[in-house]
């Protein structure tokens, strides 16, 4: 029975990574992305950040540790700066060294800069933030006031209130799109942004000269760059745009991959042979 | 019960040897006629390379039936426009032309729309245009038997008769590196330095590229609104052009140092690649002055 289990699970892996190298698409992934919540402590007059979650039994680690050690940050994770309890703004800046799939500013003041820049940045309202650091897409709410200091590719500017779009948000980088909404979709949509131009004020809306930017163009794809930062995090962010509009069928472009059909028969003849032993030696067994 | 055990075991050790012969018998037969295909690409390299010196012709614009119908499939073809600077817009001065090395395998093949050469490369390759069926070649060779290789095939929006702004080569990116498997070599930027000359020999004259932008993108759904560089073909209007120009600058995997402006033209190769569903690894080369001009021969 053990030697009958064996050749099962033997069988098993091997069509397991026949067909995976069958389907061209086994790859190497990152591993699974950590979440690091920071949030400023009045005391201590300092960020502190634990993983996880954020235990409020426990005051947390150093930033330090952020960027040095065994739970450092790495690419493809995610970063969560938290509102201080007592509504204290963070003072001093977060800088982390990793490319970040996600970032959020929750309810605080923070400066951040992500050396390798971040996917999907969100400033909630009622926040302050300084970023820097290339933003794929960028998401800025009601209430919130923001500055991107390098490119962002998507941003969002988000309202809670029709005709009420009350943030500031300012861009030192380019910005290839930008859409500003409401509970009732998007209202307005402009196109590529030279840098250093974006200035959107809380009370005027859009202060860039309509020189620097353009009211028609199309929406840009995901940046590559982040993708051949982290395949995982990019394949996720990239169908994300690509879901963005509806399901349906895919654009009509000749498919140029390789044919899998020798690759697809060796993995059967090889489940096939590893059957054929493994009932063999079942029927062997029970004899005896 | 164990003789139940005994039939299936030895129905499975059939099956295996099924699936094993039906493998083998694959990729034999791919082998065979990978290596045909293989002669006769190498034939038709060696007619080019055996071809005779540069002379100059004075007239001889022999315009048949086949050209003309050529020329008709290649205007309905495209969304070329009228404005398209090809080659036959020759100034009151003609410049000198000589005869095309590649003139035999147009000849061999009506539906060879040029040939596509990168030096240092494997891409040496007669690139397929068939306006009325644009996958005909993606698994037929240049004689049109069955091929897993494929052609590469230059899309049918693509015109090089009229001269659209941007042709798009696709081809398959076989692990053999055959065709465009080659390609994604273009991801390592000083690899793009030593590789940046590429070289497409039309009917009329040899069009001299220079890689502009190397970027990942894929095949989007018909109605997501994001930018499709397998959609540009024409720009007619300059917003349209840097609209092109902007996105590709800005998902290149590094900077080229090449500039584009307001009409000039390119070329995007393409294939696939599994970073994303659908992927495709992108090149896009701007073209260059100092191609030369072909004598008719047709």
């Amino acid at each position: 029975m053990k030697c009958f289990k064996k050749v099962v699970s033997l069988a098993a892996a091997a069509a397991i990574v026949l067909s995976g190298s069958a389907f061209a698409t086994l790859r190497a992934d990152a591993a699974t992305p950590t979440t690091y919540y920071i949030k400023y402590d009045e005391d201590k007059s300092e960020w502190r950040m634990q993983i996880g979650n954020w235990d409020k039994e426990y005051e947390g680690t150093q930033l330090y540790y952020l960027n040095e050690g065994n739970d450092k940050v790495k690419d493809g994770d995610v970063v969560v700066i938290l509102e201080n309890d007592e509504g204290v703004q963070g003072h001093g800046d977060i800088s982390i060294n990793a490319h970040l799939s996600n970032l959020t500013v929750s309810r605080t003041s923070a400066v951040v800069a992500a050396t390798g820049g971040i996917d999907n940045c969100y400033v909630l309202g009622e926040s302050t933030a300084a970023i820097s650091g290339n933003v794929t897409n960028g998401y800025v709410y009601d209430d919130a006031k923001c500055t991107f200091n390098n490119n962002v590719t998507n941003l969002s500017l988000i309202a809670s209130q029709e005709n009420d779009v009350d943030l500031d948000c300012s861009v030192k980088g380019t910005v290839a799109y930008c859409s500003v909404s409401n509970p009732g979709g998007i209202v307005k949509q402009y196109y590529s942004f030279a840098a250093n131009t974006f200035y959107y004020d809380h009370a005027s809306g859009l202060m860039t000269d309509p020189s620097n930017y353009s009211t028609s163009g199309s929406v840009p794809a995901a940046s590559t760059a982040t993708q051949t930062t982290t395949q995982t995090t990019t394949t996720a962010s990239s169908q994300q745009s690509a879901g963005n509009a509806s399901s349906g069928a895919y654009d009509d472009v000749p498919k140029t991959g390789d044919s899998n059909l020798a690759i697809y028969l060796f993995a059967l003849s090889a489940i096939s042979f590893a059957g054929c032993l493994a009932f063999r030696r079942k029927a062997a067994s029970d004899n005896n | 019960m164990n003789n139940d055990k005994n039939k299936i075991s030895v129905r499975l050790g059939i099956l295996s040897l099924l699936f094993l012969a039906a493998a083998i018998a694959s990729v034999i037969f791919q082998y065979s006629i990978g290596e045909h295909s293989k002669d006769v690409l190498n034939n038709m390299q060696q007619a080019v390379a055996q071809s005779s010196e540069p002379v100059s012709v004075s007239d001889g614009a022999v315009s048949d039936g086949d050209a003309a119908e050529q020329t008709a499939d290649a205007t309905g073809g495209a969304d070329a426009g009228g404005d398209a600077d090809n080659a036959e817009d020759a100034g009151p001065e003609p410049m000198p032309q000589a005869p095309n090395p590649y003139q035999d395998s147009f000849l061999a093949n009506a539906d060879m729309g040029a040939w596509l050469k990168i030096d240092g490369t494997v891409i040496d390759y007669p690139v397929m245009w068939t306006p009325r069926d644009e996958t005909y070649y993606l698994y037929r060779n240049f004689e049109g038997r069955e091929d897993q290789n494929g052609c590469l095939l230059l899309d049918t929006d693509s015109c090089t008769n009229p001269l659209t702004t941007n042709l798009i080569i696709h081809g398959h990116n076989m692990r053999s590196g055959a065709m465009f498997g080659s390609l994604t070599k273009y991801q390592d930027a000083s690899y793009c330095r030593e590789h940046s000359q590429i070289t497409l020999y039309t009917e009329t004259c040899e069009r001299r590229y220079e890689v502009i932008a190397v970027f990942r993108s894929q095949v989007y759904k018909k109605t997501d609104q994001v930018f499709k560089f397998y959609k540009f073909f024409q720009a007619d209007t300059e917003e349209a052009f840097d609209d092109f120009y902007q996105n590709i600058k800005a998902l290149s995997l590094y900077d080229t140092g090449v500039t584009a402006s307001f009409g000039d033209h390119f070329i995007t190769l393409s294939t696939c690649t599994y970073h994303v569903q659908n992927g495709r690894f992108v090149v896009v080369a701007k073209e260059v002055e100092g191609g030369e001009q072909y004598a008719p021969f047709r």
